[in-house]
């Protein structure tokens, strides 16, 4: 009987000039879809929304921190710290559900910015179109009629969810309005739908042309030399069916089992070429892969702000209870990163780091000559300071100097106000970085810890408009460490760049070389920077 | 002379039409859309009904495709054929929406050797043997259509399907095994119509 023949050479074969036409009910969904920008605008609003609502969060919750009364202050960092974390994790969770949802979208976006505006231009038109099909009309009122209502839908839980301003509610019901009128010309193109098989003859009958195509093919290779070898690439295969099939035929009975697994080398090497020219589009299909560029550097800048988890003051035990504030500084620095694959990597630099702390409700005077007086001391060149809480200097005077009637009795010149602690860091970050979404737009989960060295460190006694620098604390650490953790937010403006907002809370474990002090302080600050990626 | 474009032999002047009509769709200009679609609608349905389980979704995955199509065509950078590239995403496509619906997750299975798998040359409705390729599971339908059908390599349908090019080899033979028994059943059955 007949011959046996490989599995693979029969589909082959089969499928080689498999072509069908799809149902005219493809056209209308891909049209009325295609008619529809609000979908986009609906989804990616809000993504930019929750960023812009984490940065507003932490600038209120940072102003909150800065201007809230001296009183309580303590409480109120850490009251306001467990807050963040709270949020930032609940908003990490909407990106990751918003992710999931808008993956289609979120690709899209930047595509569909001029549908968006195009559509709305053609929606008149598309209008004025429907009108004069007559016919069609009570169909196509039935159509737009149901996407009103699943536009409606999406359009209250949206309002419920994100709380949308008016203005939004505005839009959407512009956009309803295109909606509907769009989703009538989709109607009225299925008449057009009839064209196609029309064309699909047009085709066959030209298909005669091919040798023409041919001789084409080789007078225009000099002036289009890359462009005409994917040409060949890909004609070789498609056009020459009828010539491949013999030579087929042929190959069938030389080839061996491997070869016969194989489709056309030409249709190979087409498919390389062509892998070449969507890996840009891939790339937006799904997650970022791993793009080969292992390094960035970024400059970054961040306030900061410093404050402690427990009640003590690291100046002296008596000033433990006494209210304490954080003034907001800066944090500036280059932050190195070495990307181990698409969505771990380590990462170090160098930061400056400025801190600056108050003690309020102090009092200090220079301290008269040869007298013993209790409190704090501070020695600044020549002149001795001595602080303690507020209204107590002139009574531990008088203790300490009994009042003789022939001596000329000692007085003090004690001024209040605060005391304003201020250090100066540089910063070596260790960190590492773990993308939870990684996507052109990217959340890092942040953790690490940082060498300190101390730079500067100044205490400052303020009384009104009066300040008088008393010397630098000595029981400070010249070398300390902090732990990190925090949550980046990293958008990809191109392959090169990104820009990237990263809130981080840094634990200093050993500031201070004296054990005594009863005060854990931490600073923390938003740290945005652009990042050069190569 | 765009009439013709859907094939892909393309000279000059059909190449700077087709080059025209991408424009066009660039600026997410309807009509071109609407032609584009008709030229390739033909081409790119056959691929979907390849891949996909039945008519129905590939319907679907036709529609998906065309519309990241066009809302990608932007990024079309017309190095390649254009055709390759519309065939690419629809295939990307298909993958992907499996890739959510996670069938490459199959527990491990048994990993078998590929050998020749030979059937007598007689004719067999095209029909029939699409029919039998959805009916495929999964994966099978997958790696045997990317490879079989459209040249990839074990180790490119490896890294597509995020399985091991072991497993897709094995896959493979599992496809062709039970492709082979379905079209032999086939010509029993219309032989045994015959006499």
């Amino acid at each position: 009987m007949s011959e046996k023949k490989h599995i693979d050479r029969l589909f082959q074969e089969k499928f080689k000039d498999f072509e069908t036409q799809p149902p005219a009910s493809v056209w209308e969904g891909i049209r009325s879809e295609l008619a529809t920008p609000a979908k986009k605008d609906r989804k990616v609003i809000p993504l930019w929304w929750r960023v812009a609502g984490i940065a507003a969060m932490l600038a209120l919750l940072f102003t909150a921190i800065t201007f809230w009364g001296p009183e309580s202050s303590a409480d109120q960092l850490v009251d306001s710290d467990a807050d963040q974390i709270e949020n930032t994790t609940d908003t990490k969770d909407e990106f990751v559900n918003s992710d999931a949802e808008n993956s289609n979208i979120n690709k899209d976006a930047v595509a569909n910015q001029d549908a968006t505006t195009e559509s709305s231009d053609s929606s008149d038109q598309n209008n004025s179109d429907a009108l004069t099909v007559d016919a069609q009309k009570e169909l196509s009122e039935g159509v737009a009629n149901s996407s009103q209502e699943s536009v409606q839908n999406k359009k209250t839980n949206y309002i419920v969810n994100k709380n949308v301003v008016n203005d939004m509610i505005k839009t959407n019901s512009d956009e309803l309005i295109k909606d509907a009128t769009n989703r009538n010309d989709a109607v009225v193109t299925s008449d057009q739908e009839s064209n196609s098989k029309d064309n699909t003859t047009v085709d066959s009958e030209q298909n005669t042309d091919s040798q023409d195509v041919l001789i084409n093919k080789e007078a225009v290779t000099d002036a289009f030399e890359n462009q005409t070898t994917d040409a060949v690439g890909v004609t070789n295969n498609d056009s020459n069916n009828e010539l491949n099939k013999d030579a087929a035929q042929d190959n069938n009975k030389e080839a061996d089992s491997e070869d016969v697994g194989k489709i056309d080398i030409n249709e190979y090497i087409a498919n390389k070429e062509q892998e070449e020219a969507i890996a840009q589009e891939e790339a937006d299909l799904k997650e970022q892969e791993f793009d080969g560029k292992r390094w960035s550097v970024a400059p970054q800048v961040a306030p900061v702000f410093y404050g402690s988890l427990s009640e003590g003051s690291s100046i002296s035990e008596e000033f433990a209870d006494n209210a304490k504030s954080s003034d907001a500084n800066l944090s500036y620095g280059v932050q190195v990163s070495y990307n181990v694959n698409d969505r771990f990597s380590i990462r170090s630099g160098v930061n400056k780091v400025n801190l600056s702390y108050n003690t309020n409700d102090i009092e200090f005077a220079v301290t008269p000559g040869d007298v013993s007086l209790s409190g704090t001391k501070f020695v600044n060149g020549n002149i001795a300071y001595t602080v303690g809480d507020k209204g107590t200097l002139e009574n531990r005077l008088a203790a300490a100097v009994p009042t003789t009637e022939d001596a000329a009795p000692v007085t003090i010149d004690a001024f209040q106000g605060q005391l304003n602690q201020r250090l100066e860091y540089w910063e070596v970050p260790v960190e590492m970085s773990y993308a939870l979404v990684n996507k052109r737009f990217r959340l890092n989960l942040l953790g690490g810890f940082s060498s300190l060295i101390l730079q500067d460190n100044q205490v400052i006694a303020k009384s009104g408009a009066r300040e008088a620098s008393l010397g630098s604390s000595e029981n400070l650490n010249s070398f300390s460490f902090t732990t990190n953790i925090g949550l980046g937010l990293n958008y990809n403006i191109t392959d090169q760049f990104r820009i990237s907002m990263e809130p981080m809370f840094k634990y200093q474990l050993n500031p201070y070389s004296d054990a005594s002090v009863d005060f854990k302080p931490y600073y923390m600050g938003v740290y945005t920077g652009l990042s050069f990626r190569f | 002379m765009l009439a013709n474009l859907g094939v892909s032999n393309l000279n000059l002047g059909q190449r700077v039409a087709l080059e025209q009509l991408i424009n066009r769709c660039k600026q997410q200009d309807a009509k071109a859309q609407e032609e584009l679609y008709k030229l390739y609608a033909g081409k790119l349905f056959s691929v979907c009904l390849k891949y996909s389980r039945n008519y129905a979704d590939a319907q679907d995955n036709l529609q998906d495709s065309f519309l990241t199509i066009f809302r990608t065509i932007v990024q079309f950078k017309h190095k390649g054929s254009f055709e390759g590239w519309m065939k690419r995403v629809t295939v990307n496509t298909v993958l992907q929406k499996y890739r959510k619906q996670r069938v490459f997750d199959l527990v491990k299975e048994e990993q078998i050797e590929a050998h020749d798998e030979l059937v007598e040359d007689t004719d067999v409705s095209l029909d029939y043997l699409l029919g039998i390729v959805q009916e495929l599971p999964d994966r099978y339908r997958l790696v045997f259509n990317l490879y079989v059908l459209d040249g990839y390599s074990h180790n490119e349908i490896a890294e597509m399907l995020e399985i091991s090019s072991g497993t897709s080899k094995s896959n493979l033979a599992r496809a062709r095994m039970i492709l082979k028994n379905k079209v032999i059943a086939y010509k029993k059955d219309s032989n045994a119509n015959g006499y």
